[in-house]
């Protein structure tokens, strides 16, 4: 009769297996954590790229089908709640409003002051971006929010730079967004010469 | 009875065995990886803003008043190979300063008039390293031109639009901290 090994394993054998699966165990959590890093902040650009892309061709189309003859940018008048409108006209004789309205919460320097002068008291401005055109609401991606200091509502993804410029019979739009991840790489971005036919 | 073979493998045969893997996987990860870069530059390449911008560069060569002459085209089709695109051939100053205008707000960097099949071109572009080191008013731009060049097509084809010449640019992204090229090419009719 064949004569059964029942040796079994020695304690250095053991630890050498827990030593080699709490390798493979660490190696591999660390790649899938910065696999998941990775993935979210492509959804997050997937997200900006489409609400960018959307508005971008809408406003382009109107541009190059219809014929820019005219443009009036009317800025902000409320720097605590901007609303920077411009007013294309078209030769077909119709006109269409880009209206975009920003209105930020405090940056954390400002909170963290505002917390020690007025604590629970302080008036709450919370974070609100909105980009209307041609009377329709398109509502900027939401990727997050946190609260600062003061506990007004500080969104991910900000619009942080408007630049119009309506001189020299050219167009140019610039709205730039900022988000932790991404800094401030997107942005939507128009140009268009004024009455060039 | 059969006499069962419980001897296990030899350390040399797992040592070869974990070699081979190792060399599989280096060369899978080194056949893959440059892919992912491939994938993060296109996102420069085409992308709406560009490709907007160069529409608006080439509705300008495409506007009578811009001087394209039978001396371009022959540059074009046996000479170098391309022409600069530059504002100063607009003859009325009006048209002049909404170009200047133009270029200086979609921060065009440089666009060639090329012909519609970009074989050609890209012979010329490949071996030439000035065409990655730009330099426009004293100010050298380090840009991956030959890369796009070499990624385009060569629609050899023709165009549907039977257009002869394609414009080729290179916008330059700075506003906020940003410092990006980005590369765009559209079909032009002259």
């Amino acid at each position: 009769m064949k004569k059964l090994n029942n040796k079994g394993m020695t304690i250095v054998e053991i630890l050498v297996c827990f030593v080699l699966v709490a390798l493979i165990t660490v190696s591999v959590y660390s790649a899938i954590s910065s696999f998941n890093n990775k993935r979210n902040i492509e959804s997050y650009k997937e997200k900006i790229y489409t609400y960018k892309n959307t508005l971008t061709k809408l406003i382009q189309d109107d541009l190059v089908k219809n014929g820019l003859i005219s443009a009036k940018y009317d800025p902000p008048s409320d720097l605590s709640n901007e609303i920077y409108t411009v007013t294309l006209g078209f030769r077909d004789g119709t006109s269409k409003k880009l209206i975009v309205t920003r209105q930020l919460a405090r940056d954390y320097d400002e909170s963290v002051a505002a917390k020690e002068d007025c604590g629970d008291s302080c008036t709450k401005v919370n974070d609100s971006f909105m980009i209307n055109y041609d009377g329709i609401d398109y509502s900027i991606p939401d990727l997050g929010e946190y609260e600062n200091e003061v506990g007004e509502v500080v969104k991910d993804l900000r619009i942080n730079n408007i630049d119009i410029d309506a001189s020299g019979n050219v167009l140019s739009i610039y709205i730039g967004f900022y988000h932790p991840d991404l800094s401030t790489r997107y942005a939507i971005s128009i140009v268009c010469p004024i009455n060039y036919y | 009875m059969r006499k069962l073979n419980n001897k296990g493998f030899m350390l040399v045969e797992t040592l070869i065995v974990a070699v081979f893997l190792v060399t599989i996987f280096s060369i899978l990860y080194n056949n893959f990886y440059p892919l992912i870069g491939e994938y993060e530059r296109r996102e420069y390449y085409d992308d709406i803003d560009s490709k907007y911008s160069i529409y608006w560069i080439k509705r300008m060569i495409q506007d009578g008043g811009y001087s394209f002459t039978d001396s371009d085209k022959n540059v074009i089709n046996s000479g170098a190979k391309y022409v600069e695109f530059n504002c100063s051939k607009f003859a009325n100053a009006d048209k002049n300063a909404v170009c200047k205008e133009m270029v200086s707000r979609l921060n065009l960097v440089k666009a060639y008039i090329i012909s519609y099949t970009t074989t050609n071109f890209k012979n010329v572009v490949k071996n030439n390293e000035a065409f990655d080191k730009m330099v426009v008013d004293g100010v050298t731009h380090n840009v991956d031109f030959r890369d796009y060049i070499a990624y385009l097509a060569e629609f050899s084809k023709g165009s549907l639009n039977r257009a002869n010449y394609r414009v080729v640019g290179v916008f330059h992204n700075t506003k906020d901290d940003n410092d990006f090229y980005t590369y765009a090419t559209i079909e032009v009719k002259r």
